[in-house]
């Protein structure tokens, strides 16, 4: 079984040999084989040389596309190489690689995408502040009214999906931010989400794409509110998933 | 009207006409986009000669001003061929997102392929 770990990576250059090594505690069975690809958006840092010195698999975005371009580039390597799941994991050093397994046996259970996430049980020591996880609470809820179903943290980046998820993501995704955007279309469209708890870690190096500006986190609240209830509203089942 | 301002206006509309030529025989300009401009040209001109059609539409209407009604018509012209714009600009963007994403696999595969012995990461 071919598994492809899809490590998005803008400006990450301290984090991002650390990262790759951290692929190891994944300790995956003698049935799979773990590859990773490296997307590097357009990095303004030599994000770039430390890839290539290193012999890291890297795709070079030529321009900044920004998280969800970035992504679903992975999502495109997965498809055309055909690998049978591919999995998100943060080019900063957040995710766990241990739970890796965990998520792949979610799969290989009959899910078509597994979240990891931070506030299944209170499992977490994920150090979020009040803010932040009331953001996290309302996204929810308001994937709650819109689906019926609840996700606990729509906003995690750690995700694995099957090979019918990666042929839609190949296809189409979410420009910014793009998460519990998706989440909402999968649901609506009919197919199985499950979420596993995971422990997430503090970044290590450099800074959040949230917490730079103050007025980020207000436009991005509005921005995916606004996502989720056009994709709740106007996604429809699919008839034929085997298409 | 004064038939100096009809004049003027038609002098206008003529360069306008002439500088939409100008610019699709440049290739500034997709030739669509030129027909666009060249009907609100000639709509304009037509106008300009026959300006009883003005007061009757004001009239059925219900507007007292022709003036008023113009600006009007202006406005909602102008709004559409923005909202058509942002709507090209949109397409760009998609289309360029593709490119970029198909050009960093394919780059990959070429650095994969001169390194012979690549890592085990690409088939």
């Amino acid at each position: 079984m071919k598994v492809l770990i899809i490590i998005p990576a803008y400006n990450e250059a301290l984090n991002i040999i650390r990262t790759v090594d951290s692929l190891k505690d994944a300790k995956l069975g003698k049935k799979y084989t773990l590859d990773y690809v490296i997307i590097n958006d357009g990095s303004l840092d030599n994000t770039k040389e430390i890839c290539e010195e290193n012999n890291l698999n890297v795709i070079n975005l030529p321009v900044n596309l920004g998280i969800g371009g970035a992504v679903q580039t992975g999502y495109k390597y997965a498809y055309y190489n055909n690998y049978d799941i591919a999995i998100q994991y943060d080019g900063d050093g957040q995710h766990d690689a241990s739970y890796i397994k965990d998520l792949i046996k979610e799969i290989e259970d009959g899910n078509d995408i597994v979240i990891g996430s931070r506030f299944v049980k209170e499992l977490s020591e994920f150090k979020s502040t009040f803010i932040r996880r009331c953001g996290i609470n309302f996204l929810s809820f308001l994937i709650k009214i819109l689906t019926g179903k609840k996700i606990y943290d729509p906003t995690s980046g750690f995700r694995a999906s099957n090979a019918k998820i990666i042929k839609e993501f190949a296809k189409d995704y979410p420009t910014d931010f793009p998460e519990p955007d998706s989440i909402t279309k999968l649901i609506k469209r009919g197919y199985r989400i499950s979420e596993i708890p995971v422990k997430m870690k503090p970044r290590l190096d450099g800074v959040s794409s949230l917490t730079t500006n103050i007025f980020k986190p207000a436009y991005y609240m509005i921005k995916v509110s606004i996502a989720i209830v056009i994709a709740g509203v106007t996604t429809k089942k699919v008839g034929d998933k085997n298409e | 009207m004064s038939s100096n301002l009809t004049i003027s206006m038609l002098i206008i509309c003529i360069l306008g006409f002439l500088f939409i030529l100008w610019a699709v025989k440049k290739k500034k300009m997709l030739f669509k986009h030129a027909l666009l401009w060249w009907s609100l040209d000639i709509v304009l001109i037509i106008l300009l000669f026959i300006p009883g059609i003005l007061r009757f539409i004001a009239d059925v209407m219900g507007i007292e001003t022709i003036s008023n009604m113009i600006f009007l018509f202006g406005f909602i012209v102008i709004v559409g061929i923005i909202l058509l714009l942002t709507m090209v600009v949109a397409e760009q963007k998609s289309q360029i997102t593709t490119l970029s994403q198909e050009i960093g696999i394919l780059e990959n595969k070429v650095r994969g392929l001169e390194n012979g012995n690549h890592k085990k990461t690409n088939r």
